[in-house]
C-alpha cells in the first residue's frame, strides 16, 4: 500500500486491513495512533517512569494486532484503543506504587511576562497535584475529555459506562479539584 | 426568603466555580505539551517495526464472541452459549443411548433400557433392573 494512500484512509479503514493481516497498514495506523497514545498513557500514569508509557503503548498496539479479527467495525477504533490503554495504566498504577506529586509534569507556557508565567505555573502546578490526587476514573474522564477533546459519548465507551456515569465522574472531579484548590477557584459547598 | 437568597447565591457561586475549573482545565491541558514526546513516540514505532509482529488470533473460539456482538446479540450471548452447551449434551446423550436393531437382539428389557431417553436414566430408581444374561 502506498504511503500517501494511506495518509487519506480512515483509521477504520486502515484497521478493516489490518484485520485482514495487513502489516503495512498496521504501521501507518501506528504511525498515526502512538503519539496520542503516548500522550494519554503518560498523563494517566502521572509522574511514572517514561519507559512505563512507552512500554504500555507497545503492549497496547501488539493487543490491536493480535486481537485485530475481533475488532467491530461499527465501534470507532479511537475508543478500542483509548481503553486497551486505559486498561493497560490502571492494571500499572495497581502493581505500582503511586510517584511523589513533586514528579508529575508542569507544563510551561512560552511568550508570557514574568509575573503571569509565575502565576499561570503556580496553577498548573497545583492543577497537576489535583488532577494527580483524582480516583484513576475520574482522572481518565478528566484526561480524555480535557486533553484528548472526546466527547461525554466516547469516553463513556473508553470506559465502559454511561454518559451520565461520565457526567458524574466529571462533576465529582471539578468538586474535589476546587475543594483542594479553594482559594482559586472558591471551595464547592460538599 | 432570606434562606432562598442565600442559597441561591451559593448555587450562582457553585456554577462560576466550576466554570473556573473548567476553563483552566482545558487551558492548562492544552498548554501541558510533555517535552520528549516526539521521541518517545519514535522509540514505540522503532519497537514495533523492529520486532515480528505475532500471530492474529484467527481462531473460531476467538471470533465467534465477536460475530455474535456484531449481530447486537451482546445481551443474550451467554444464554446462548448455555443453551448450545445444553443441546450439544443432549445430542450427544441421546446418540449414546441409541441401540440400532435392539429388538432383534436383545430382550424386552434391555430394548426398554436402550430406548430410554436421559430422562429415565435420571428418574428411574434403575431402568435395568432384573436384566439377566
Amino acid at each position: 500500500m502506498e504511503r500517501s494512500s494511506d495518509e487519506e484512509r480512515s483509521d477504520e479503514d486502515l484497521m478493516a486491513a489490518v484485520a485482514g493481516g495487513d502489516g503495512a497498514a498496521f504501521r501507518a495506523l501506528a504511525q498515526r495512533v502512538v503519539p496520542s497514545s503516548l500522550r494519554l498513557a503518560r498523563t494517566l500514569l502521572r509522574g511514572a517512569a517514561e519507559a512505563d508509557a512507552e512500554d504500555i503503548v507497545q503492549d497496547a498496539m501488539l493487543r490491536v494486532w493480535v486481537n485485530a479479527p475481533r475488532w467491530r467495525p461499527e465501534r470507532p477504533f479511537r475508543a478500542w484503543l483509548y481503553r486497551i490503554v486505559v486498561n493497560l495504566v490502571a492494571n500499572q498504577r495497581r502493581r505500582a506504587r503511586p510517584a511523589p506529586l513533586a514528579e508529575v509534569d508542569e507544563p510551561v507556557d512560552p511568550g508570557r511576562s514574568a509575573l503571569a508565567d509565575i502565576e499561570a505555573r503556580e496553577t498548573d502546578r497545583l492543577l497537576a497535584e489535583a488532577v494527580a490526587a483524582l480516583p484513576d476514573r475520574q482522572a481518565s474522564a478528566v484526561v480524555l475529555t480535557y486533553q484528548e477533546g472526546l466527547s461525554n459519548a466516547e469516553v463513556a465507551e473508553i470506559l465502559e459506562t454511561t454518559i451520565a456515569g461520565v457526567e458524574a465522574l466529571l462533576v465529582r472531579a471539578r468538586r474535589s479539584i476546587r475543594a483542594r484548590l479553594g482559594a482559586h477557584f472558591g471551595a464547592p459547598d460538599m | 426568603m432570606m434562606r432562598f437568597r442565600l442559597w441561591s447565591s451559593r448555587r450562582a457561586a457553585d456554577r462560576r466555580g466550576d466554570k473556573a475549573v473548567d476553563a483552566a482545565l482545558a487551558a492548562y491541558f492544552r498548554r501541558a505539551a510533555p517535552e520528549g514526546a516526539e521521541e518517545g513516540a519514535e522509540r514505540v514505532l522503532a519497537g514495533l517495526r523492529r520486532a515480528p509482529l505475532p500471530p492474529q488470533r484467527r481462531g473460531v473460539l476467538w471470533w465467534w464472541p465477536s460475530a455474535l456482538l456484531t449481530s447486537e446479540l451482546s445481551p443474550a450471548w451467554s444464554s446462548i452459549a448455555a443453551l448450545g452447551c445444553a443441546a450439544l449434551i443432549g445430542f450427544g446423550v441421546g446418540s449414546l443411548a441409541r441401540v440400532p436393531a435392539a429388538a432383534e437382539t436383545h430382550t424386552a428389557a434391555q430394548v426398554f433400557a436402550g430406548d430410554a431417553d436421559f430422562g429415565n436414566a435420571i428418574f428411574d430408581y434403575d431402568p435395568v433392573h432384573g436384566v439377566t444374561r
